[in-house]
């Protein structure tokens, strides 16, 4: 049942034949999760609360930039450098508070795509980049979610609905990812600021109608605009079951799965962190040194013949003392010291082998 | 046959035209015409794109008979 001021909220829905009192409601059931909150995720979000999707996931692990303005609506100059999901549940529960936000302030993984999916009907992307649009397409696949693609290239925007009572996938669309080095974001080509509005609108557009089950989702079928011609063409795709297996084995080894890697962002898996077993067998052995980068009152302390301390105020001073014939591995708190020393000393000094605790000393013998 | 290929997103930037004929003989099957573009603009030969005849999107083996538009569709990243 709707309370009265949903019923006056949601009146112009409800008086549409197509939609009434059962279509409200299977919108106030309905759970969606839109990936990025960004060019195509600021219109979806909006017009899905607007219309009063009862339970929407947002999830971005980016800030505001002031350059994200001239496109992304939801934001104000004052959030500028808040984190987007968080940001935009703030404003959008000011224009419906009916709706449930759930928030995740992080970048979608292989490790927290699934259970995530799981969570939600209906899946819509507004990613900026292909390692993510292709793991958004296998984690929908895998977890049988109908999934609304959107994509935008300066003055032109693709959607489609993937996925959808065994239509085609993204993979069966684009089977293989552009090579590395070839492609580019909007922060380095530059888009028209309205053209992710209509992308995005149309987005939540498909998911409406995969929602309340009316009218015929854009399966099977590619849109293209053309802001600049201001026309449209649409391309039919069909399934390729071969495709799609693709997907469905990879099923066992989904989270230990290199997007970036299939991508091509990165051309090896790099390998610089050490487990809490490795880094037990690594400890007192004379071929290795264990620099802890953590403060001396920083417990639980680490004990060890070949243990050795530098703090990150000693650093630059110290840089000498890492450069060594012995293997490095570097320990901190939580990972995110050693992890930044690590690149530091990398990039700067060309120190390709060094090591690190995963997860610190939080994560090491508990 | 004469081909209209329309040409869509990064790949514009590389024809520099979005559209242009092509008087393609008899017959011709996509990988051909994938081969005659990128002889004719090597650029295109780092491109990833996928290939539409008359609104339907083929594979490579699928062969053209007579006059169509062919649309040349590469994926946008961008959001």
């Amino acid at each position: 049942m709707l309370s009265k001021t949903e019923n006056s909220r949601y009146n112009r829905h409800i008086i549409l034949e197509e939609v009434g009192m059962q279509g409200q409601l299977k919108l106030k059931a309905a759970k969606v999760l839109v990936i990025g909150a960004g060019g195509l995720g600021c219109p979806i979000l909006q017009y899905l609360t607007a219309a009063g999707v009862g339970t929407i996931g947002i999830i971005d692990f980016d800030t505001v930039d002031l350059s994200n303005l001239q496109r992304q609506i939801l934001f104000t100059s004052e959030d500028v450098g808040q984190n987007k999901a968080v940001c935009a549940a703030q404003r959008l529960k000011q224009l419906n508070d009916d709706v449930l936000f759930q928030v995740y302030p992080e970048r979608l993984t292989t490790a927290n795509a699934l259970e995530l999916f799981a969570s939600y009907d209906l899946v819509v992307d507004g990613t900026d980049n292909f390692s993510t649009r292709y793991l958004v397409n296998d984690a929908a696949v895998l977890s049988e979610k109908p999934l609304v693609y959107g994509s935008i290239y300066k003055f032109q925007g693709q959607v489609s609905v993937f996925n959808y009572k065994k239509g085609p996938t993204y993979r069966c669309l684009f089977p293989v990812p552009p090579k590395a080095g070839t492609i580019k974001n909007c922060s380095e080509i530059g888009v028209i600021g309205v053209l992710p509005g209509i992308i995005g609108t149309q987005q939540a557009n498909e998911a409406i109608k995969i929602i309340l089950e009316i009218g015929k989702p854009l399966s099977g079928q590619l849109l293209i605009y053309d802001a600049l011609q201001a026309n449209y063409m649409s391309v039919g795709i069909q399934r390729s079951d071969e495709e799609v297996q693709k997907t469905i084995d990879l099923k066992e080894r989904f989270t230990e799965y290199n997007y970036d890697l299939f991508c091509g962002v990165v051309t090896e898996v790099e390998n610089h962190e050490v487990t809490a077993s490795e880094f037990t067998e690594m400890l007192n052995k004379e071929t290795v040194r264990i620099i802890d980068l953590r403060e001396e009152w920083e417990e639980p302390q680490l004990d060890g013949n070949n243990v050795e301390r530098i703090i990150m105020s000693d650093l630059q001073i110290k840089i000498d003392r890492f450069k060594t014939d012995k293997k490095v591995v570097l320990v901190c708190q939580t990972g995110a010291r050693s992890n930044n020393v690590r690149q530091l000393l990398k990039q700067a000094h060309q120190l390709n082998d060094i090591k690190e605790l995963k997860g610190g000393m939080q994560n090491y013998g508990n | 046959m004469i081909l209209n290929l329309k040409y869509f997103g990064r790949i514009v930037e590389i024809t520099n035209l979005t559209e242009e004929q092509y008087n393609a003989g008899e017959s011709m099957s996509l990988n051909e015409l994938r081969t005659w573009l990128i002889n004719r603009y090597t650029d295109l030969e780092k491109e990833s794109f996928q290939i539409a005849v008359n609104q339907e999107l083929k594979s490579n083996d699928f062969l053209i008979k007579g006059d169509c538009e062919v649309a040349i569709l590469p994926p946008f990243a961008g959001g």
